[in-house]
């Protein structure tokens, strides 16, 4: 009974979580994130290379 | 620009992160779903954990973990942040948000989400790991806690999570 109950909670996890990762890739721009993060990352590093401009914590 | 931004260009921008990254976002996303983050919050704060990695890229052993355990921390101080502003929104009064376009997910999805956010956030982020395909040795690790705490919690959650699927099992029978 117990096996019965762990088993059915595993795969109901297993499927809604394989689900959500498949509407996720469907719908998370990755390209648009990457080039964004590292326009993000470039703009940081000049910030904290100005003479006198404190690096970001 | 200096031969620091010029090292920390190259260096960013190596395959090897871009890489990881186009594997892992859509992931890291899920985990912060898992932990109850909202869609809009998991996807700014799993981008705000995808930069701290890439600032630290070269030193980061396991950017999984990495990503994982400061998407969490910043989710935290986004948490604690909310109940803050909370707090003030109940001294002032202040217009009705609009709602963030809603995203579907599959049902059973949703009933998953759900029940996910009934446990206690201890509980919920040990879950988010292990449908992440962590061990509970290896959580403990990346979390620094002990290995049998996340073992308690992890058997307190799906101890909860069985009790909601019975419960849920029988009402729908009564419903039929």
């Amino acid at each position: 009974m117990e096996s019965n109950a762990d088993f059915t909670l595993d795969q109901m996890l297993q499927r809604a979580s394989a689900s959500l990762l498949k509407s996720l890739e469907t719908t998370v721009d990755v390209e648009q994130g990457l080039a964004e993060l590292h326009r993000q990352a470039t703009e940081g590093q000049a910030g904290a290379d100005e003479p006198g401009q404190a690096r970001p914590r | 620009m200096s031969n620091q931004a010029n090292e920390f260009l190259m260096l960013g921008r190596t395959d090897a992160f871009d890489d990881y990254y186009r594997s892992d976002l859509t992931g890291l996303v899920r985990f912060l779903l898992h932990l109850g983050a909202s869609i809009e919050d998991a996807q700014e704060i799993a981008q705000e954990a995808m930069l701290a990695v890439l600032r630290k890229w070269r030193d980061v052993e396991d950017p999984w973990a990495y990503t994982r355990a400061t998407a969490k921390t910043i989710f935290m101080r986004r948490l604690s942040k909310s109940k803050r502003d909370q707090e003030a929104a109940k001294r002032a009064w202040i217009p009705e948000q609009l709602r963030a376009p809603f995203i579907s997910f599959a049902a059973e999805v949703e009933s998953v989400m759900q029940m996910l956010h009934t446990l206690p956030l201890e509980q919920r982020e040990v879950m988010a790991w292990t449908l992440d395909g962590y061990t509970p040795s290896q959580i403990a690790k990346a979390t620094n806690q002990k290995p049998a705490t996340v073992r308690s919690h992890l058997r307190h959650a799906r101890a909860a999570l069985k009790k909601q699927l019975a419960r849920n099992s029988s009402t729908s029978r009564e419903e039929e």
